[in-house]
């Protein structure tokens, strides 16, 4: 009687300790997924500095695109205004 | 004392009218007494503008300047053969003048076409454009190869102050253009 109340002991001991390992390998889907995710301010923060290097290249081949059509045509256009 | 004041008067009146006969435009070169609007190119070509009595004659390099006196302004500019873009059509040379503007150098709008100026073949410039102050000037003129010479002969006027449209037919029609 008493064995075998020590060997129901000693089963529960494993049961419980497997389960616990089992748990401890598999993370919670739910958890992973919030470490992946930026938050809303850094999203923002790098669509604006995208946003910004784009308007910089814009402005730049402006620049281009005018000093290209100066070469062409070197007036002076405030020359002749009052 | 009365004589006093009026003599005082006077002179004030004198000083004022002498310094207004000096004065120039520091950014648009050096100032000359008005002369015959007559500009002649390094080609030897020789422009004859309609106007009469400018009452004022800038020249800078290759290019002048004459005032009327109803605040109009005709200009002629000139690129010589040393000048980027002289061997360019008169055609490519309006596109990029157009199109200066049209990529925001300064706020404005310029159009050109085929035309005749003068009696030449050319491509007419007309539009408007921001003038010195910021303040929106009508321009209207045409560009023309003058022997080795790409010439601008334009007049301008603040939007609202003068009737450029008469001007600008007799820019087209009585400007005369002598090629040596």
């Amino acid at each position: 009687m008493r064995a075998a109340g020590f060997g129901f002991l000693v089963v529960c001991i494993i049961a419980l300790t497997g389960s616990a390992l089992a748990q401890r390998a598999q993370p919670l889907p739910s958890r992973v997924g919030t470490a992946a995710m930026p938050s809303a301010a850094a999203l923002e923060a790098h669509l604006a500095a995208v946003a910004s290097t784009a308007d910089a290249a814009r402005s730049m081949q402006q620049a281009i695109d005018i000093e290209r059509a100066r070469q062409v045509a070197p007036f002076d256009l405030a020359w002749g205004t009052p | 004392m009365g004589d006093t004041v009026s003599s005082r008067r006077l002179f004030a009146v004198l000083v004022f009218v002498l310094l207004g006969g000096c004065t120039s435009d520091p950014a648009s070169g050096s100032t000359v007494p008005a002369e015959p609007s007559i500009v002649r190119t390094p080609g030897g070509a020789t422009i004859t503008l309609p106007i009469e009595s400018p009452v004022e004659h800038q020249v800078d390099g290759l290019r002048e300047q004459f005032r009327s006196a109803d605040g109009a302004v005709w200009s002629v500019q000139v690129l010589d053969r040393t000048a980027t873009g002289a061997g360019e059509s008169i055609e490519e040379v309006a596109i990029a003048l157009c199109h200066r503007i049209e990529l925001g150098e300064i706020a404005g709008e310029l159009t050109h076409r085929a035309c005749t100026f003068a009696g030449q073949p050319a491509q007419c410039v007309d539009g408007w454009q921001a003038g010195r102050d910021g303040d929106r000037v009508t321009r209207r003129g045409a560009i023309l190869r003058l022997g080795d010479d790409t010439v601008w002969i334009s007049l301008a006027a603040r939007e609202g102050t003068v009737a450029i449209d008469p001007l600008a037919t007799s820019l087209a029609d009585e400007t005369r253009v002598t090629l040596q």
